[in-house]
């Protein structure tokens, strides 16, 4: 098989893998080939809006493991594909040089047990940084069950480093998954990881209803794992039904739902609103978030007199919608200098006015609704 | 912009393109801090930009075709790039076609965050017929 044709196979295997970043703090070589640079450089967009930053690929797309929504598992017939160190090397130097990609994703299915691939994804990146001098990004996956050995050279390779939980908790691991142990194979190696020093962090990703779990059991493991093992991100990915895998008559799950999961985890790492705060306010009672923006429910929640823009602290600025953490840092740094007395203003300012104007004072001007009236 | 450039690559350490209206030359210095071993070669309205680091910009009023060929004539092969001379867009076009998902189809995100001046970019000409592959009747039907 052709590298062509390798790069086909593995590529549309990684696809379902979500790498948002490829930011890293690391310094720049003059003797080396890349850097790692600030976000937001996306190179490319794919007709379904996604950026294209990184070469996402996979080792290889044969696994031992049995994951039923997975394209790649151990009973789906598929063509089965397998890089070798040095090809993946310079695949991904090619496309580097050409200025494609910024970085690399590497992850694969498990060949033989997790060390042996995790050896053979090192190998490759081994070689990028000492043959092909490169100094760029490196998002590596660690495979589940991984050695510690194995998670410290990754680490010493890379910028950043991730394992996806793909679902809250054991139980639901057992409804997809016979051979997964989800506290052995995945939270042990998150607390190796936790371990690492990384340049750019550690994230997971979900696959949001893959099992029947509600958006409860999904933020209560997202915050935990802020928490506990003091993750970057996570990320969201809405289960989509591949053919030829035993979910594959499985009701796709809308984005709506990811974006509103997206929202709420932006809040809990930006807004310093805790989870506690969103499970008493936001989250339906069958632990769903409800339709609509989750900001705009919970300051009906909190909000009970409108607050003043020209005295709120930033606490209290942050939970007002249309106002997120830049803009209420330009507002106390505005206000230091004089009070802001028009819309004008607070819009020159970044906040979204057509979602703050029924939740703000300012200098006495309130908006008013009609349940105001009745 | 500096996400937009396409280079190809010569073994001999020499990254080079020819730039469409819209860009700049000025971004050379961005490419210039990224690959330091390198020399980067930006044609522009007839003029050839080339620089490495460490050393002073050059202007020639030559092809960058043919400035490649006389640096190539004068440079030894690199270690670090053996096998790495690109001329085609073979290998991002097949990555590229492998990273859709079909099921999130999403034109109007695509087109917000493409910049409107590139789209007659010939760098982005995949990105853009991939947009007009329509549908056929039978994807839509359960067989």
């Amino acid at each position: 098989m052709n590298t062509l044709e390798k790069v086909k196979i593995l590529g549309a295997a990684s696809k379902y893998d979500i790498c948002a970043s490829s930011a890293s703090p690391r310094n720049h070589s003059s003797e080396r080939i890349g850097n790692p640079c600030g976000p937001g450089i996306c190179k490319s967009f794919t007709p379904d809006g996604r950026c294209v930053t990184l070469f996402k690929v996979l080792y290889s797309n044969s696994c031992t493991h049995d994951c039923k929504y997975c394209m790649n598992n151990n009973k789906c017939s598929k063509k089965v594909a397998m890089f070798e160190p040095q090809e993946l090397a310079q695949t991904f130097m090619k496309l580097y040089l050409q200025n494609y990609v910024e970085g690399l994703f590497l992850s694969s299915g498990i060949v033989k047990d997790s060390d042996y691939t995790m050896g053979l994804m090192l190998d490759a990146v081994r070689l990028l940084r000492e043959k092909y001098l490169f100094n760029g990004y490196v998002h590596l996956k660690v495979l589940p069950g991984s050695s510690l050995e194995m998670v410290k050279q990754a680490a010493e390779l890379s910028d950043r480093l991730s394992l996806n939980l793909e679902v809250p908790s054991k139980t639901r691991m057992s409804e997809i998954s016979e051979i997964k142990d989800y506290k052995v194979d995945i939270i042990r190696r998150h607390n190796y990881i936790k371990r690492q020093r990384l340049a750019s962090g550690a994230t997971t990703q979900f696959v949001v209803g893959s099992t029947d779990e509600s958006d409860f059991e999904i933020l209560e493991k997202t915050n935990w794992m802020y928490e506990r093992m003091n993750l970057k991100r996570v990320y969201f990915n809405a289960f989509v039904p591949v053919p030829k895998t035993d979910l594959q008559n499985k009701q796709q799950v809308s984005l709506e739902r990811e974006h509103r999961l997206y929202q709420v985890d932006f809040m809990l790492r930006k807004y310093n609103i805790s989870f506690k705060t969103f499970k008493k306010h936001v989250l339906s009672d069958n632990g769903m978030l409800p339709r609509g923006d989750p900001k705009i429910f919970l300051a009906k929640e909190l909000i009970k007199e409108p607050v003043s823009i020209n005295s709120a602290g930033e606490d209290e600025l942050l939970k007002v919608p249309g106002i997120g953490p830049l803009s209420a840092k330009r507002i106390i740094s505005f206000r230091r200098q004089k009070s802001i007395k028009t819309y004008s203003t607070l819009q020159a300012l970044g906040v979204v006015l057509k979602r703050a104007k029924s939740f703000i004072n300012l200098n006495g001007i309130v908006q008013r609704s009609l349940g105001d009236y009745y | 912009m500096i996400a937009y450039v396409r280079f190809k690559v010569s073994s001999k350490g020499i990254l080079w393109t020819r730039l469409e209206e819209g860009f700049t030359p000025s971004i050379l210095n961005f490419f210039v801090e990224r690959y330091p071993l390198l020399y980067i070669m930006l044609e522009y309205k007839s003029t050839t930009y080339v620089k490495k680091k460490g050393s002073n910009l050059a202007r020639l009023n030559k092809p960058v075709e043919k400035v490649v060929e006389d640096y190539e004539k004068v440079l030894d092969e690199k270690p670090y790039l053996e096998g790495l001379n690109v001329n085609s867009d073979d290998l991002w076009g097949e990555f590229y076609d492998s990273q859709y998902i079909k099921q999130r189809k999403n034109h109007k995100l695509f087109h917000h965050y493409i910049p409107k001046y590139l789209k007659n970019i010939k760098g982005l000409k995949k990105e853009f017929d991939s947009l007009n592959e329509s549908d056929k009747i039978t994807s839509f039907i359960k067989l």
